[in-house]
């Protein structure tokens, strides 16, 4: 246990090294988001001197990290206000977004799964197949048929600024679903992997030699086995679904956290992308841990 | 299907020569409906969607094989150096899976171009999972038969990977380079969209999509066409990728036919059974055991025991189908499906050829067996009080069997079907299990076994099944001269855990001589040979071979070391490479000579096992494990050692195989080559110069003259 904890901390701290060296690699990028490349060489190094971008690489990531570590993400380099501001404005939105994305993905993925355990060589297929569909194809998909065709909903799920999401339910759907279905595919073809892994196990096919009932199989040498690998996959859905977010958020103009995210990318303004993928690295290791604290207290 | 995935990857290609306009240019007004001079409408510039759409594929493909080449190489070379070491770098692993790909990628657009962030991001996220993937079936293929035989004449490590690991992990490395592609199609695409990716006004699936969408009411195919092509060029590299792996579907089984016939007992009328690719695995199969009786089911190996029985019980293992043949159970039909399994629950004990495997490991054998097992347990002579808490992993193979035996005796079934039931038991085992076999005087018991002695105590009825055995040659009696010691072995100590499992043996064998080891079931044989091998690390003690002292480690043993002492494992399943066929196996240790003479030598190494010739083309999963294990022994003889350790080499063996591989082995010993043997069966330790017994960790010779010879 000590010993997870301390492990699930090294990924952390790696984790974070990884994404600021990944966007601080250019350090002009940063200033020039600042004054939109207008400005000339010595408001730039003007600039760099106040943002502390002459400073070494690793005081820089030192600066970061214990700004990090209390709580502090930093300042947005496009509009001055603080990245935790700018989350905080943005994470309601998302959370509604995954429930209801969990809502569609739950069940499709538990189906999925067992049938794909049950009978590899017509369910897997399908699975594989549907994971395999980019998840660009399925948002723009569903777009063309139900908002551009049918026009049962809207195509823009606009989020009013007073209020909230809720407001508009049907806003959620198409979202939602283009969100959860290449999810619940690719954590079923994990699961379902687990499940024929244990169904094809020499004792639990003795057990089905010797004539018990399926059920009966089922929850003595089947199930106990699957409760760890439903944790991870859940977790692995979860963050799946947390990126794709950036992509289904920005199809459908859905003013979440994604959609911060892929706006950030595009101007340069790095502590925001920062912020936002530690956040999700967070996610997946803490979900990681408890799946394997669980998974040992078995 | 491989045409139907060229072709797919050949138009997201070369699709721009087939472009009917310039792709770039605007041919009408913007997002026009489709039309008879563009089929698919026009774009938000009024562009040809058609055109584009064919041109737009080709930069795409390219840059996400691009990424999976990347990736799958990273992953590769990882994944073999992590299961082959032991050592993973999983915290690596962990932290570069911590960020969702896509979060990872458009990390990397920060200041990276699109296509960079592609692959940057493919690798990040996926090298980890091919490495994942690599390193555990590596260090499945490290403890093989196979790979053992390969460091045991001497290959280096490097060869090692590349000659026997990678083989047999090719196609499930085809299979994951097709997922890492289809992860980078996805990333590729959606930088695109998200405006990351190809900048206007370059044709791009990804891009269209981001170009169309506002336009998706007034042109829908703008849209769709280049998500349908993104959807066909992925789909199409997956299935291509799973069927790399699938296995083929197997036959329809046959319906059981309802006829009535007022018999007691079993009976098994005309059961065919065929393989997955449609092979006859057993024609016209026919049987009646009547209450009471006791029918051995013997022929060599590969003839069909096994399926014989598993047919009757409608339990044959995967791909394998009957497709003909009746069962009846007192008269009354038993129809394959849920009416067998009823009856197999209700009526049937059933003890499998590999019985080890079919305990639950997570369940101690307490919880295994209940009260009845126990009971049962005791009377085949394993102490229930010292073994009910244990758990499976840690009991030896022949109590692992009488374990399962108990399993199959307990609650009195009325039809026992029993593979192999003594084989690897000490005489005493052997005992108590044919008595608790004969306990129950209205029993039906149907019997597989290669062990003469004990059918011939036990069955009532002797039914052969394939080619009748040949008869068993006399053993030879010999005499020779004592020849110079050529292995030595002083003060070996060798711990399992907690446990001392051999302390200070002592032990001589000189050239031309057979050593027999004896001993229950779990005293130390196979660790013994194992550490003359090298394969377990010994704790004291010293090995020498010829005057020599030989390193403990089969790592730090030289290449003339290694090639003189060869072992052949217990298990033949493992013992051969899945992706070679007999020839490469054969020809390999014998590399020292140039290939096509390697190669001429092979039909003269099979004759000396007894084998055809023409077995030399086929692969281990067309071979019975009688053949696998003489090919084996083979392979080991091809490395011309001074020593031949073998683990139970007959227990794979019908009888009159297991005498050819004695004679053999006498033959072999002609010219000097000393052999240790361990084995219970009492027709090896005949043959055997000396018996050594091993008890309590300790070697002691056995003086007496083995008893119960067949």
């Amino acid at each position: 246990m000590p010993r997870l904890l301390a492990r699930s901390a090294l990924v952390l701290a790696a984790v974070a090294v990884l994404v600021f060296l990944a966007t601080a690699l250019l350090p002009t990028d940063a200033a020039r988001a600042r004054t939109g490349g207008r400005a000339g060489a010595a408001d730039l190094a003007a600039l760099r001197a106040e943002l502390g971008l002459d400073r070494p690489l690793w005081t820089r990531i030192a600066g970061w990290a214990t700004g990090l570590v209390r709580g502090d993400l930093g300042t947005s380099l496009v509009s001055g206000r603080p990245v935790a501001d700018l989350l905080g404005a943005r994470l309601p939105a998302t959370l509604a977004l995954m429930a209801a994305a969990a809502l569609v993905a739950v069940p499709l993925l538990l189906v999925g799964a067992w049938a794909a355990g049950r009978r590899p060589r017509t369910a897997a297929p399908v699975l594989v197949a549907v994971a395999a569909v980019p998840q660009v194809v399925v948002a723009a998909g569903l777009v063309a048929v139900f908002a551009g065709a049918l026009r049962w909903f809207p195509a823009v799920s606009f989020v009013p600024v007073s209020g909230s999401v809720w407001d508009r339910p049907s806003s959620l759907v198409l979202p939602a679903v283009a969100l959860a279905v290449p999810a619940a595919a690719f954590g079923a073809g994990l699961l379902g992997g687990a499940v024929a892994d244990a169904l094809a196990l020499p004792h639990v096919r003795a057990a089905r030699v010797r004539g018990l009932p399926e059920p009966l199989i089922l929850v003595r040498h089947v199930l106990p086995r699957l409760v760890p690998a439903s944790l991870r996959v859940t977790t692995l859905v979860a963050a799946g679904m947390l990126a794709s977010s950036a992509l289904v958020e920005t199809v459908f103009g859905y003013a979440g956290l994604g959609e911060l995210l892929v706006g950030a990318v595009s101007t340069g303004d790095s502590p925001v992308v920062q912020a936002i993928a530690v956040l999700s690295g967070a996610v997946v290791v803490v979900c990681l841990a408890v799946a394997d604290v669980a998974a040992r207290s078995r | 299907m491989r045409l139907v995935f060229l072709a797919v990857l050949a138009v997201a290609c070369a699709g721009g020569l087939l472009a009917p306009h310039d792709p770039a240019a605007v041919v009408g007004p913007a997002w026009a409906p489709p039309g008879a001079a563009v089929p698919l409408g026009t774009d938000a510039l009024g562009r040809d969607v058609l055109s584009r759409v064919l041109a737009g594929g080709l930069a795409l493909t390219l840059v996400a094989a691009l990424a999976t080449a990347c990736a799958c190489a990273v992953g590769l070379g990882w994944g073999l150096v992590a299961g082959w070491t032991g050592r993973a770098g999983t915290v690596v692993a962990d932290v570069l899976l911590a960020v969702p790909f896509l979060v990872l990628a458009l990390l990397f657009a920060v200041t990276l171009p699109g296509w960079a962030a592609v692959v940057v991001g493919t690798i990040c996220g996926g090298a980890p999972l091919t490495m994942r993937v690599v390193r555990d079936l590596t260090g499945q293929a490290r403890t093989t038969g196979y790979v053992e035989a390969a460091l045991g004449i001497g290959e280096s490590t490097v060869a090692v990977l590349g000659r026997e690991v990678l083989p047999s992990i090719a196609r499930y490395a085809v299979a994951d380079a097709a997922l890492r592609f289809v992860v980078a199609l996805q990333l590729a695409s959606a930088l695109a969209l998200l405006g990351f990716g190809p900048q206007p006004p370059a044709p791009d699936w990804g891009l269209m999509l981001r170009e169309n969408l506002p336009g998706a009411a007034l042109n829908p195919a703008g849209l769709l066409a280049p998500a349908v092509a993104l959807a066909v060029l992925s789909l199409a590299v997956a299935i291509a990728g799973h069927g790399a792996v699938a296995s083929p579907r197997p036959p329809r089984p046959a319906a059981g036919d309802s006829a009535r016939a007022p018999d007691p007992g079993l009976t098994v009328t005309g059961l065919s059974v065929v393989d997955s690719a449609g092979r006859s695995l057993l024609s016209d199969f026919s049987l009646r055991v009547a209450p009471g009786e006791v029918v051995a089911l013997v022929g060599p190996s590969g003839a069909g025991k096994t399926t014989a029985v598993r047919a009757a019980l409608d339990a044959l293992d995967d791909g394998a189908v009957r497709v003909a043949g009746t069962v009846r159970w007192q008269g009354e039909p038993v129809r394959p499906g849920r009416a067998a399994r009823r009856w197999r629950r209700a009526r049937v004990g059933f003890l499998d050829q590999d019985p080890a495997g079919t305990l639950d490991p997570r369940h101690t054998v307490a919880r295994t067996l209940g009260a009845d097992g126990m009971a049962v347990l005791a009377e085949l002579g394993v102490d229930p009080s010292v073994y009910g808490p244990r758990l499976p992993h840690t009991l030896s193979g022949g109590q692992a069997r009488r374990v399962a035996l108990a399993r199959a005796l307990a609650g009195a079934p009325a039809v026992l079907v029993l593979d192999e039931p003594t084989s690897g038991l000490d005489p005493d085992a052997v005992d108590r299990v044919v008595r608790a076999i004969a306990a129950d005087p209205d029993r039906v018991t149907v019997l597989i076994s290669h062990d003469r002695a004990a059918v011939a105590r036990i069955a009532d009825r002797v039914l052969t099944i394939g080619a009748d055995a040949a008869p068993r040659t006399a053993a030879r009696t010999r005499s020779r001269s004592v020849h110079d010691e050529v292995l030595v072995v002083d003060g070996l100590r060798v711990r399992r855990a907690a446990t001392v499992v051999l302390d200070g043996v002592d032990f001589r064998v000189a050239a031309g001589e057979m050593v027999a080891v004896v001993g229950e079931s779990g005293a130390g044989k196979s660790t013994l040979l194992r550490a003359l091998v090298g394969l377990v690390r010994p704790e004291a003690g010293e090995i020498r071979l010829g005057g020599r002292a030989l390193p403990p480690a089969v790592r730090d043993r030289d290449r003339a070391d290694l090639r003189a002492v060869q072992f052949l494992a217990q298990d033949p399943a493992a013992a051969l490479n899945p992706a070679h066929t007999v020839r490469t196996a054969l020809a390999r240790p014998l590399r020292r000579l140039p290939r096509h003479a390697a190669r001429a030598q092979v039909p003269g190494l099979l004759a000396r096992v007894g084998l055809p010739p023409d077995i030399a083309d086929r692969r281990p999963r067309g071979l019975s494990g009688g053949q696998r294990q003489r090919v084996a022994l083979a392979r080991a003889l091809a490395a011309d050692p001074a020593v031949l350790l073998a683990d139970e080499p007959t227990a794979a063996l019908d009888h009159a195989t297991a005498a050819d591989v004695l004679d053999l082995l006498d033959d072999l010993r002609d010219t000097g080559l000393a052999v240790v043997v361990a084995t219970h069966d009492p027709a090896v330790a005949v043959r055997a110069d000396r018996i050594v017994r091993i008890a309590a960790g300790a070697l002691t010779d056995d003086r007496s003259e083995p008893t119960c010879v067949p």
